[in-house]
């Protein structure tokens, strides 16, 4: 089991949010324009139709049309446009 | 574009090669921010950094296995990286500093507000007597000085003040109130008719009446005589007063010509360029500017100058003359014109508390001309002091009874 895993866990048990103490993506949609994720691990695929980034261990895919990376630094990431999905692969 | 990053500056970048998104990654993690990222077309992609940031992109690139170009510079340290060793251009780019901070504080530009019965050329040459004028040095300029020299020469201004903003200089002149003369109460006066009517009412304050209601008069006819009476017959001469109010018959006829000559631009225009320096006039054209007959002259002035930020004595004028061929043309509305030009005529012979009680106009045309013809009877003042004659006082001393007999 991987440690990140483990806290998740532990945070689960303490009912404390995940995200606040492992570095887990935290993915915040705002009306259907605008995606912030906290946490991300890089930019793996930038296009007008999808975005990508890394998580731990899975891929955060957003789908849409018109996309654009507004802004980015090491912890964060904001893209605006029409969005039609977010998963996670 | 905000101003922050224009004062910074900042940078386009083209990113290429077989992923280019690791370059933003790479730039997030080193906390280089960047803005408008364009979506990769054909492996490559454009996005915005701070200028200082792009030296440090191409290295970045080279390592992911791509390539950073700066495609755009833009902002002030873009401009100064621009114009790098051209020590020329720097130069007088500060003498151009130098010189429009250096005219600021001189005069280039006046104006006069708030004037009205008294003319604005007066106003500036009294100006220019006391300093003020285009090329004046205005942080010598003292308020005091200035107004009181200004007064002292147009009398008929009550204050005035010199703003300076930008080598601009805005005088705001009030104009003094017209003294309303007093009556000399000492003087002994006739009210008399100033024009033919019938008398409708009588209110004599002083004087005797002479004029009853329904009396036709002429003008000049006493309607309040200037003597009072008493029990005994006339006491003496005195200032006669008082409203007496008529009904008047008014015909007033006004005419004008049908057509008008019109003027048709033929489309033929020239133009004069000529630079005003302060005072002085450089024309670039040769002859004089006076305007040919059957020609308008239009003259456009560009003075060199930010309203309300600074103005230089430097000012473009183009003069354009417009040829024109005149053609008679019928005046729109000619009738109504003249109708009201009739009835505003009236107005002002009846004055302010005169009615007008009822009105009919004719009309008639004659040798190109229309005659319009207003009729009207109204209801006005009709008294006027007229002063006693020498004649007057004799005749007003002989009715007074003696003591004597009046004693008797």
């Amino acid at each position: 089991m991987k440690k990140t895993d483990i806290i998740q866990r532990i945070a689960a048990l303490a009912d404390v949010q995940p995200e606040s103490v492992a570095n887990v993506p935290r993915i915040t949609i705002s009306g259907g324009g605008r995606v912030l994720v906290e946490g991300h691990r890089g930019l793996l695929e930038y296009g007008e139709d999808r975005i990508a980034a890394a998580g731990p261990g899975y891929r955060i895919l957003i789908k849409g049309e018109k996309l654009a990376l507004v802004a980015m630094d090491r912890r964060e990431l904001v893209v605006s446009g029409r969005l039609w999905a977010v998963e996670l692969e | 574009m905000s101003r922050g990053r224009f004062l910074t500056g900042w940078a386009q970048v083209r990113l290429s090669g077989a992923a280019p998104e690791a370059v933003l990654t790479a730039m997030a993690e080193r906390g280089i921010p960047f803005w408008d990222a364009t979506p990769p077309e054909g492996y490559a992609m454009t996005v915005r950094v701070p200028l200082r940031a792009a030296k440090r992109l191409p290295d970045m690139a080279r390592r992911l296995g791509c390539e950073a170009e700066v495609v755009r510079r833009r902002g002030i340290p873009a401009l100064f990286l621009a114009v790098g060793r051209r020590y020329a251009l720097l130069a007088c780019l500060a003498l151009a500093l130098v010189l429009v901070n250096i005219s600021g504080l001189f005069i280039w530009d006046i104006s006069v507000e708030g004037c009205d019965a008294v003319p604005e050329g007066v106003i500036r040459a009294a100006l220019a007597e006391c300093g003020v004028d285009i090329g004046a040095y205005w942080p010598k300029f003292s308020q005091d000085a200035i107004r009181n020299g200004v007064i002292l020469r147009v009398p008929d201004l009550r204050w005035m003040t010199v703003s300076v903003r930008g080598s601009h200089a805005l005088v705001t002149v009030r104009e003094a109130r017209k003294r309303i003369e007093p009556v000399d109460e000492s003087e002994y006066v006739n009210v008399t008719a100033k024009r033919a009517g019938i008398v409708d009412e009588v209110h004599p304050k002083r004087g005797t009446q002479v004029a009853e209601p329904g009396d036709t008069v002429l003008p000049g006819d006493v309607l309040i005589a200037g003597y009072s009476t008493g029990r005994a017959g006339v006491q003496g001469p005195v200032r006669a007063t008082g409203p007496v109010w008529a009904r008047t018959w008014y015909e007033l006829t006004a005419k004008a010509p049908i057509t008008q000559a019109e003027k048709r631009y033929t489309g033929e225009r020239q133009s004069q360029w000529a630079l005003v320096l302060g005072k002085t006039r450089i024309n670039f054209y040769k002859g004089s500017s006076i305007c040919p007959a059957g020609c308008d002259k239009i003259t456009y002035s560009y003075p060199l100058a930010v309203k309300g930020v600074f103005t230089l004595p430097l000012t473009v004028e183009r003069t354009v003359y417009a040829a024109y061929e005149t053609a008679g043309a019928p005046v729109p509305d000619l009738e109504q014109a003249l109708r009201d030009r009739l009835m505003d005529g009236l107005k002002k012979a009846i004055g302010a508390d005169g009615q007008v009680v009822s009105s009919r106009y004719t009309r008639s045309e004659k040798d190109g001309a229309l005659a319009v013809t207003l009729h009207a009877e109204c209801r006005e003042q009709i008294g006027r002091d007229v002063p006693l004659t020498a004649e007057d006082l004799l005749a007003i001393q002989s009715k007074i009874p003696k003591t004597e007999e009046y004693s008797q």
